[in-house]
């Protein structure tokens, strides 16, 4: 018996432990409702910044989405147009959406920009990083609820 | 009577295991993401430039490397001082079709033909086996699988085949990287559609060796797993890795009836 609690205690521990370790660089964040009402850093968006994060290779948005306002042959039309995404989902939704779309869809293409566990196989280049940083996510957030048609 | 009833359930029991292991040969062809009629090649999703150049056999570089090959085919290689031709030649040993049935299990092993051709040099010839990859050894393959040209994939997945399979299998489901991305989540679901100016391919490689333009090089099947890794931000495997053999396996299978066409020509 004496054992027994013992293991559990220092399982208890080692998870404890590991679930720091593992939001070490990582911001925690609350998923209420299907969205992150919280912002995950202090500054405000930075709108320009977001806009060229999300069109550029950082971002990557075109390579599966369309933004018909943004003059480029080449957009992908493998997720929904970006067109009008401000007035069809509130800042929260889209940080959710952004952070980690596998909690409304499991099986979504979409990467979660911000995530480094559970991953197999990721290159050493990039193992413990996110795909974009906390800043830049809140940045592109901005940019995108602007795109209101 | 209580012996009765369980000879019933051993007779059930038995039964049930018995089902289970039809289903397990009967997984084939209803596991397939695309049935026969819908296979369509990479040429099918490139753009039309692209394709106009494959089929232009003056024009599409990959050529280079078949006549390089076809070249070393007829040379004397190794200390047995004999080329592949003495042996392989239209009245014998014909390699005409072989290139279909890659990879293949070879003394317990599954290799491709790469591997296979190495085998050759080192064991019938009696010389030095070309390193993964390089000139002449894609020249070669790229050869023998042009020999080919026309004919249907036809690779087994039966016997020793069967563990490589399902582990290929395997890999394919599996999310990697950190854009935690399978092979069939475009592949299998999202072929015809954009990313970026790429159209997705149902990602079959009935045209390996295949010129990548964006190489202005020939590549290996393996080659193009690498590159795949890459874009998902996941470690590569090794050229010629097992791993890599049985993914090759299970992808050749799910385009069984497509016809060769290498060398094909892609972005």
């Amino acid at each position: 018996m004496c054992l027994r609690t013992l293991i559990i205690i220092i399982t208890n521990i080692y998870f404890l432990v590991s679930y720091v370790n593992a939001n070490d660089d990582l911001i925690s964040y609350d998923i209420i409702d299907y969205s992150i009402p919280y912002s995950l850093t202090n500054r405000e968006g930075d709108i320009k910044n977001g806009r060229e994060v999300a069109l550029s290779r950082q971002g990557n948005c075109l390579a599966c989405h369309k933004v018909p306002m943004h003059d480029d042959m080449f957009q992908g039309n493998i997720g929904p147009s970006l067109a009008g995404i401000g007035n069809r989902y509130t800042i929260a939704e889209l940080r959710l959406r952004l952070v980690n779309p596998y909690v409304l869809n499991p099986d979504s293409v979409m990467p979660a920009f911000y995530k480094v566990r559970g991953l197999k196989r990721v290159d050493k280049k990039y193992t413990e990083k996110s795909i974009l940083s906390a800043q830049d996510i809140e940045d592109v957030i901005s940019w995108l609820a602007t795109l209101k048609d | 009577m209580s012996y009765l009833i369980k000879f019933f359930f051993a007779l059930i029991l038995f039964s049930s295991l018995d089902l289970v292991a039809e289903e397990k040969s009967n997984y084939k062809n209803s596991e397939k993401p695309y049935k026969k009629s819908e296979l369509k090649s990479g040429s099918y999703f490139s753009r039309e430039e692209t394709r106009a150049i494959e089929l232009d056999e003056f024009e599409n570089p990959g050529m280079i490397w078949v006549e390089r090959g076809s070249e070393l085919f007829n040379t004397h290689i190794g200390n047995n001082n004999i080329a592949c031709s003495n042996c392989h030649n239209k009245n014998n040993n014909s390699l005409i079709g072989v290139a279909t049935t890659y990879p293949k299990i070879y003394k317990n092993k599954l290799i491709n033909l790469e591997q296979k051709i190495n085998i050759c040099l080192d064991n019938n010839m009696n010389a030095e086996p070309y390193l993964l990859e390089s000139n002449n050894l894609l020249s070669l393959s790229s050869f023998i699988t042009y020999i080919s040209r026309g004919l249907p994939m036809s690779v087994s997945i039966e016997a020793e085949a069967q563990k490589y399979f399902n582990r290929g299998k395997e890999i394919y489901f599996e999310r990697v990287g950190q854009m935690n991305l399978a092979c069939n989540q475009c592949h299998d679901n999202l072929a015809g559609n954009y990313l970026r100016a790429e159209k997705i391919s149902q990602g079959h490689i009935n045209g390996f060796p295949s010129y990548l333009m964006r190489w202005e090089n020939i590549a290996s099947v393996h080659r193009r797993f690498q590159f795949c890794n890459n874009q998902a931000r996941a470690e590569p495997l090794k050229i010629g890795h097992d791993d890599y053999n049985a993914l090759q396996l299970y992808i050749a299978w799910r385009g069984n009836g497509l016809l060769l066409e290498s060398p094909s020509v892609r972005r």
